[in-house]
């Protein structure tokens, strides 16, 4: 009798701290404490030390696999140099031009949306439960990387840092997005003199898109427009290349025009990402610090 | 070597979780895009555990899964609780279907297939409630069960060959060898 009721006792103990847990980390948070700090980083370092080996295998195979097309791409890489080497030249006065005109207008580097500071890192693994888009990198807060960051390949954006620890932090992937953490992204058109602006609220999963929703009811935008980060958010810098627009609807009220984004970035096959520090401080950033220092005082 | 071997059975536990984060991002070529597998390596060794190495008044599996389970959540999920009550419900009811069965081979494959099974359904369910995804049943059993399953079978054939034995010695040594 006394047994059956003791296993009862722990049985719904257990069941309150399951939900307990469950309720606590199901939270809006940024900040881990200090066991999960713990957790990640020493299971960071092991995934470190076991992925070595997987991917330089799978390294391997990939390399063998591309060997049989680097005739055909030599060709194609070849023509586009020389258009490379115009861009560069222009490109080079751009930049010169610029810099003269930051000059004159007296303003410091952080100053501007588009500046940032890169941190290299290499993905350590990934989710094992898809449901959860999210991967883990090898820099955490000892190399500067902060929540909200953005993270990017070579290609394009693919997420912003949602948890960092000392040594390890976790992206979350761009599929993984939703209305709590959106885009504000600007639209390159040819032949419109202003882009014009929208936002990335969330992900189609059937169709493996991005919804764009645009701020006004665009008529220019179609298919084959880029998008890039437009720097207002708070979070992103300018200028970051999101993907591209396949195709285009308008929204239920015929008020604003709906597009669906094609990511530029692979985000199946992740290896080496960059994040991005971006150098132009925030209100709330300002108002963290001022908040700290008082606190220092007091 | 009496000592050690809770020890060394909780290092390939670690191991193990590793290799779940490790293995999902190697892509294999073979496998449909939208097909979706999970590893649950863990949790096919904590019950062969109960399977070959536990006896009637030991707990090591129910306490192993919730250390490492725990791990699981924090390190692959957002939310902390759902890998630990389902990996720890589905052992403990393994544990009382043991008191009935023989452990052998056929028993352990049964055993893995609808406990793989089980306790996928029962992390779906749970994400489900707490929405962290809105996929509906049909597409779930399609796209997730199935080659869940498959793949989980494939791995535990694999470490069922490699540690059943050793499992089955380790128990022999840890509890019934007088030193």
């Amino acid at each position: 009798m006394f047994y059956k009721k003791k296993r009862l006792f722990i049985l719904m103990i257990s069941l309150i701290i399951i939900v307990g847990l469950i309720g606590f980390s199901l939270r809006e948070r940024t900040d881990l404490t200090i066991i999960e700090d713990f957790i990640h980083d020493s299971a960071g370092w092991a995934q470190e030390v076991i992925n070595k080996p997987i991917a330089f295998t799978t390294g391997v195979a990939n390399n063998i696999k591309e060997i049989r097309n680097v005739y055909r791409e030599n060709q194609q890489l070849k023509s586009s140099l020389d258009e490379i080497r115009q861009l560069e030249y222009e490109n080079q006065e751009l930049t010169k031009e610029i810099d003269e005109l930051k000059e004159v207008l007296d303003k410091s580097e952080s100053d501007f949306l588009q500046n940032f500071e890169a941190i290299q890192a290499s993905v350590i693994a990934r989710s094992k439960d898809q449901w959860f888009k999210q991967i883990t990198i090898n820099k955490g807060t000892q190399d500067g990387v902060q929540p909200n960051m953005s993270v990017i390949t070579g290609k394009g954006m693919i997420g912003k840092v949602q948890t960092s620890s000392p040594f390890t932090s976790t992206v979350l992937l761009l599929n993984g997005f939703d209305r709590t953490n959106r885009i504000s992204v600007n639209v390159y058109e040819e032949d419109k003199e202003t882009d014009s602006s929208g936002f990335i609220v969330g992900y189609d999963e059937e169709s493996e898109l991005l919804l764009l929703e645009m701020n006004d009811n665009d008529k220019d935008l179609e298919e084959g427009q880029y998008v890039f980060s437009s720097g207002l958010g708070g979070i992103f810098p300018k200028g970051l290349e999101i993907g591209e627009v396949v195709d285009v609807e308008a929204d239920r009220y015929e008020l604003t025009s709906i597009a669906h984004v094609k990511p530029s970035a692979d985000l199946e096959e992740l290896n080496h990402v960059i994040v991005i520090d971006r150098s132009m401080t925030t209100v709330d950033e300002i108002e963290e610090v001022e908040e700290q220092t008082e606190e220092d005082e007091s | 070597m009496k000592r050690m071997i809770p020890f060394l059975i909780a290092l390939i536990c670690f191991l193990l979780v590793i290799l779940e984060g490790t293995l999902t991002q190697v892509s294999l070529p073979i496998l449909k895009d939208e097909w979706i597998n999970v590893s649950h390596f863990l949790f096919i060794f904590l019950l062969y555990v109960t399977i070959f190495f536990e006896k009637e008044s030991t707990y090591y599996a129910i306490a192993l899964s919730i250390i490492f389970s725990m791990i699981i959540d924090i390190v692959y999920t957002d939310v902390i609780g759902v890998y630990v009550f389902a990996y720890t419900a589905v052992l403990y009811a393994a544990r009382v279907l043991m008191k009935l069965l023989q452990s052998n081979f056929l028993i352990a494959l049964l055993m893995t297939t609808v406990g793989v099974v089980v306790t996928d359904i029962l992390i779906f369910f749970l994400y489900n409630i707490i929405q962290v995804h809105v996929d509906s049943w049909s597409i779930y059993w399609q796209n997730r069960l199935i080659p869940t399953g498959i793949w989980n079978i494939i791995f535990g054939l694999l470490i069922y060959l490699i540690f059943a034995k050793k499992l089955t010695k380790w128990s022999y040594i840890k509890f019934e060898r007088a030193d």
